[in-house]
């Protein structure tokens, strides 16, 4: 039991940018429909040399609007991406962050696993071709990993905590989770949490493939992201961003805002274990699912939905299954969980964000996202995964997990606001 | 050997490069912007990397140090061009 009082904390507002959509709704909409998101890719060219040769790419994304043309050129994707994403929540929320009374109670905290890697790639070519007085001075403000939230508190005036989180593709649970914790213990009011990821780059897609973490179904990229089937072989890389607007539950109530979810848990956990392998038995996933639960003060049977991790790996999903059913017992089939990786692939230190969306609305609207592609799930894989359609279904309480190389496992608890 | 472009010719390019550097319109850049005024200390680093690109001269950091305004960077270009440095 918790031994200290703490503040309640709201979702008031959403924003994203995904290869489903260029915001939170279409991407919310077109999880709903169970649209794939990936496609051959378009960013570079490749030879035959290349095992993996389909991404989920974000095409045509065009931040103007938002930023202009001059700063457009002084940032890297990802953090336009965690701006366009930040713009859409603050809209959706109506908070008026640029003019609040004291900005000092006002922060962010956005994730990310790798960074600015394309401008690390650009500014490394750049330097072995012209030398090293042609290192273009907007290099390291681009690069750096927290340039997305950097950027974000210049963007909304954001003067209280501002921070990002790295834990690879736990990034954006850590995020969420800690903005959490900073409003429940009265340091601040409202916070935009997420996470971004722009990392579809010549190195990074061939590192991951060299690992064997990719899936290298070449011939069917729309197929190829196929979490808890049998014939799932690897992740599919992609890329977005996803923002939540975080804030104290009387603040929010005293400007009327429209309440999405209350965020109650967050739990996280270290494997101590492997690099990059999971844990077989996923002790550290179900240990920070058990720590989330109890931080929500909720029961497991209250649970009507997860989000899994679900990254269509064969360790990863087996470990994450064999973890659920350990924690939740008989109740794991009166449950659902998806993987909404299906259809957006794997978008990192993104992907809690994205993914929290789904967890949220599922208690919102009432609509839990489906695994598409689960055409024949793997042996001992008997839940209810929704596979290929949505399902409708009143839940109260849904559960966001994120598994990061380095052992990191973050579960995020959202309930229904009462 | 090729004639050095004329002043006229320095100056349109110039400010033609920082017009697009800074996504303003050339008619909002003229001789007497001062760099201070017009950008930060990254945006004037990278300006003096295009000009090194566009004319060929180099630019020593000191040398850069001295350019307050437009005019000073055209002079200082077109000084060098002609071989005056």
């Amino acid at each position: 039991m918790r031994t200290v009082t703490h503040r309640r904390v709201v979702v008031t507002g959403m924003g994203g940018v995904s290869n489903l959509g260029p915001t939170a709704v279409t991407t919310w909409s077109a999880m709903k429909s169970g649209r794939s998101g990936i496609s051959p890719l378009r960013s570079f060219p490749q030879s035959e040399d290349w095992t993996v040769r389909f991404a989920g790419e974000i095409h045509d994304f065009n931040p103007s609007g938002v930023v202009d043309g001059r700063e457009q050129k002084r940032i890297d994707r990802v953090a336009l991406f965690a701006m366009v994403a930040a713009d859409e929540a603050v809209r959706d929320s109506g908070y008026d962050f640029r003019n609040a009374a004291d900005p000092y109670r006002n922060g962010t905290i956005i994730g990310s696993g790798i960074g600015g890697v394309l401008t690390m790639e650009e500014g490394h070519t750049k330097l072995l071709q012209t030398g090293p007085r042609r290192v273009s001075p907007f290099v390291v403000p681009r690069l750096m990993v927290n340039a997305a939230p950097g950027n974000v508190s210049i963007q909304f005036n954001l003067r209280g905590p501002s921070t990002a989180m790295a834990s690879a593709c736990a990034s954006s649970g850590h995020a969420v989770g800690t903005a959490m914790q900073l409003i429940q213990r009265g340091d601040c009011d409202v916070m935009l949490a997420g996470g971004a990821e722009a990392a579809i780059t010549p190195l990074t897609l061939s590192a991951f493939a060299s690992m064997k973490a990719l899936s290298t179904r070449n011939d069917d990229p729309q197929r190829a992201s196929r979490p808890f089937d049998r014939d799932r072989d690897g992740f599919v890389l992609s890329e977005g961003s996803a923002i939540l607007v975080l804030e104290e539950l009387e603040h929010a109530k005293r400007r009327g805002a429209r309440i999405y979810a209350e965020v109650v848990g967050y739990g996280a956990t270290g494997d101590a274990h492997h690099i990059a392998a999971p844990d077989e038995h996923g002790s550290g996933a179900f240990k920070a699912m058990e720590v989330a639960l109890r931080d929500a003060e909720t029961n497991a049977s209250e649970v009507g939905y997860i989000n899994a991790h679900g990254t269509s790996t064969p360790q990863g999903d087996r470990a994450e299954v064999t973890a659920v059913k350990r924690l939740f017992g008989d109740h794991v089939y009166r449950l659902a969980m998806s993987s909404t990786k299906s259809m957006t692939g794997h978008a990192l230190g993104a992907a809690g964000g994205l993914e929290s969306i789904a967890a949220i609305m599922a208690i919102y609207e009432g609509v839990l996202a489906p695994t598409i592609n689960l055409d024949n799930p793997d042996e001992g894989f008997d839940l209810n995964f929704v596979p290929h359609v949505a399902q409708e279904a009143k839940v109260d309480v849904t559960l966001n997990n994120t598994f990061g190389f380095g052992g990191h496992n973050v579960s995020l608890v959202f309930r229904r606001f009462a | 050997m090729s004639a050095s472009p004329t002043d006229s010719e320095v100056e349109a390019k110039v400010i033609e490069a920082i017009a697009d550097q800074l996504g303003v319109a050339k008619a909002d850049v003229s001789r007497a912007s001062e760099f201070d005024a017009i950008c930060d200390s990254l945006d004037k680093a990278e300006l003096m990397m295009e000009f090194e690109d566009l004319f060929e001269i180099s630019i020593t950091d000191e040398a850069a140090s001295k350019l307050k305004t437009v005019a000073d960077a055209i002079e200082f270009i077109q000084r060098t061009l002609s071989g005056g440095q």
